[in-house]
């Protein structure tokens, strides 16, 4: 990666922690507009909307396949109450034995 | 004392850390298939220290989306911290500047969401905060590294089928909070559909569709809810719905 990747670290580090330093440090509890809060709220949600699609079919170059069969497994197991590990183990399985077999 | 206080934070945090290690493996399985060595994958976890945060930032180095970009997006990611933060301090027991600026870099979701929910009438100390932190910090560095260290010892066809992993571990996280829930689907679907529109028309580079997506649909779903709560006979109708 090289001296461009720790800058970026470096970078992330920053913007990590002051979200997390500023309110407990230096404020005294002020409350934020609820239309604010709300928005604030719902980003951890619509984010991962955004990273997932399309992405997820563009995975393997050249093969949507692949994708498509990756993003329905892991919804199936995910739908139907597998934990975290369960979802990614259970499509690493299927797709380890598409590609074995491709 | 406070010894005492630092170990039973270190007891209310292990719970945090059995859940890290799943999570912590894997994303030191993917920085591996993304291209990260050891050292860089672990100071990843070392200085950053947030999962969301580290995961996004994978899948955008992947993209080779530009480091400036992926900062950006790493700060909105991070940006509900803020409201976390704001609310926890109201619950700590008061300490000086340079305790609460060094526990406040363990602030994560899940120690949050343990000290948040401590019952007990008395303010947190911060040997508490200390305890719940440490440990949880602690499992996923370690974890981390482990997780990069196995990945690097997998076989071909393996190392391509994990090429998934980091979708799947997205999936993971936002199925369960989306069930039942019908504004958690609809905040993930359409900025999923944003996306979409501008991936295929190329009206952005990537890192800014998906800083574009998020903030987009956060606005137009918390504006579209937020007139809806203003009158009580459509909140229960939504109840009555789901």
């Amino acid at each position: 990666m090289g001296p461009t990747y720790w800058w970026m670290l470096f970078g992330m580090a920053i913007v990590t922690y002051i979200p997390r330093m500023i309110p407990l440090t230096f404020m005294d509890g002020k409350e934020l507009p609820p239309i604010v809060s709300g928005v604030l709220g719902n980003i951890p949600y619509a984010v991962l909307g955004a990273l997932i699609f399309p992405a997820i079919f563009f995975v393997q170059e050249g093969n949507i396949l692949f994708g498509l069969i990756g993003a329905a497994t892991a919804f199936l197991i995910a739908i139907i109450g597998g934990g975290l590990m369960p979802v990614v183990l259970g499509t690493i399985g299927v797709l380890a034995v598409y590609s074995l077999f491709m | 004392m406070k010894n005492n206080q630092f170990i039973s934070g270190v007891k209310a945090g292990s719970s945090i850390a059995i859940g890290y290690f799943p999570v912590a493996i894997a994303f030191g399985l993917l920085a591996k298939t993304t291209g990260l060595s050891l050292i860089e994958a672990t100071a990843m976890s070392i200085f950053v220290y947030a999962g969301a945060a580290q995961y996004m930032a994978l899948s955008l180095i992947k993209l080779n989306v530009d480091p400036v970009t992926i900062v950006i997006n790493t700060f909105v990611v991070n940006i509900r911290h803020f409201l976390m933060t704001a609310s926890l301090n109201e619950k700590m027991q008061s300490a000086p500047k340079i305790v609460k600026a060094t526990y406040a870099f363990g602030i994560t979701d899940e120690t949050f969401s343990v000290l948040a929910t401590r019952k007990e009438d008395d303010k947190i100390t911060s040997a508490f905060a200390f305890g719940v932190a440490s440990i949880a910090y602690g499992s996923w560095v370690i974890f981390s590294a482990i997780g990069h260290f196995v990945g690097a010892n997998l076989p071909e066809f393996l190392q391509t089928a994990m090429s998934i992993a980091l979708y799947a571990m997205f999936i993971g996280l936002l199925v369960p909070s989306a069930k039942g829930n019908r504004k958690v689907v609809m905040l993930a679907a359409i900025a999923a559909v944003i996306h979409c529109i501008i991936y295929f028309t190329g009206l952005l580079p990537t890192g800014w569709a998906i800083l574009v997506a998020t903030l987009g649909s956060s606005i137009l779903i918390e504006i579209i809810y937020s007139r809806r709560g203003k009158n009580p006979a459509d909140i229960y109708k939504e109840q009555e719905a789901d």
